[in-house]
């Protein structure tokens, strides 16, 4: 749920995918759900010569689990509040399975 | 709904139809679909298949098609390998 709720906020973005059969797509981030599902407007393919099958298409929808990467844009993202908070999941995540009862309430 | 969309799947294939139904998973209907075939020695090949059915699991992107760009596209001067397919 962490990485859910900080591409949200990316929202209007400029964002790349680069998925998993070597094609990448920039494009403003509209929406993001559970799964890590995107969608993108004004979409431009990367590399156009080779992957020219996507031309006709402005706004799509991708499956989250065929993203490899994603690039970000580096200003918009506070990468100490991100590892603070990937800590803090991790912490609550060890305290849970160790069946803390204080965590177990929350 | 009733919009043209095309669908790219998971082995590179590029399907466009009109999406008659979908379902949480993703599962689509899409009708009078066809299939577009690239090649790299010769010209875009539309196959018509009808009624089909995608399994949610097995599709990487989709969207609605933009009927300018599509029209402003020089089909038959595309020359191209097919996308290839995903690798988990």
């Amino acid at each position: 749920m962490l990485f859910h709720s900080f591409f949200s906020t990316l929202i209007g973005k400029k964002i790349t995918l680069h998925l998993k059969n070597d094609v990448s797509i920039e494009g403003t981030l509209t929406s993001i759900d559970q799964f890590l599902n995107v969608k993108l407007e004004d979409i431009k393919v990367h590399n156009a010569d080779k992957y020219p099958h996507l031309l006709f298409l402005k706004n799509i929808f991708v499956r989250g689990s065929v993203i490899r990467y994603v690039d970000l844009p580096f200003e918009e993202v506070d990468t100490a509040l991100l590892q603070d908070a990937t800590r803090r999941e991790a912490q609550l995540l060890k305290q849970k399975s160790m069946g803390d009862p204080k965590t177990l309430a929350v | 709904m009733t919009e043209r969309v095309a669908v790219l799947t998971n082995d590179g294939r590029i399907l466009i139809g009109i999406l008659e139904g979908l379902d949480i998973k993703t599962n689509l209907l899409l009708k009078d679909t066809i299939e577009k075939v690239f090649s790299i020695d010769s010209e875009v090949e539309n196959i018509e298949l009808g009624l089909y059915i995608i399994r949610g699991d097995s599709i990487t992107l989709l969207g609605p098609v933009d009927k300018e760009l599509e029209d402003s596209i020089k089909w038959d001067e595309i020359r191209c390998q097919p996308i290839k397919p995903i690798v988990h």
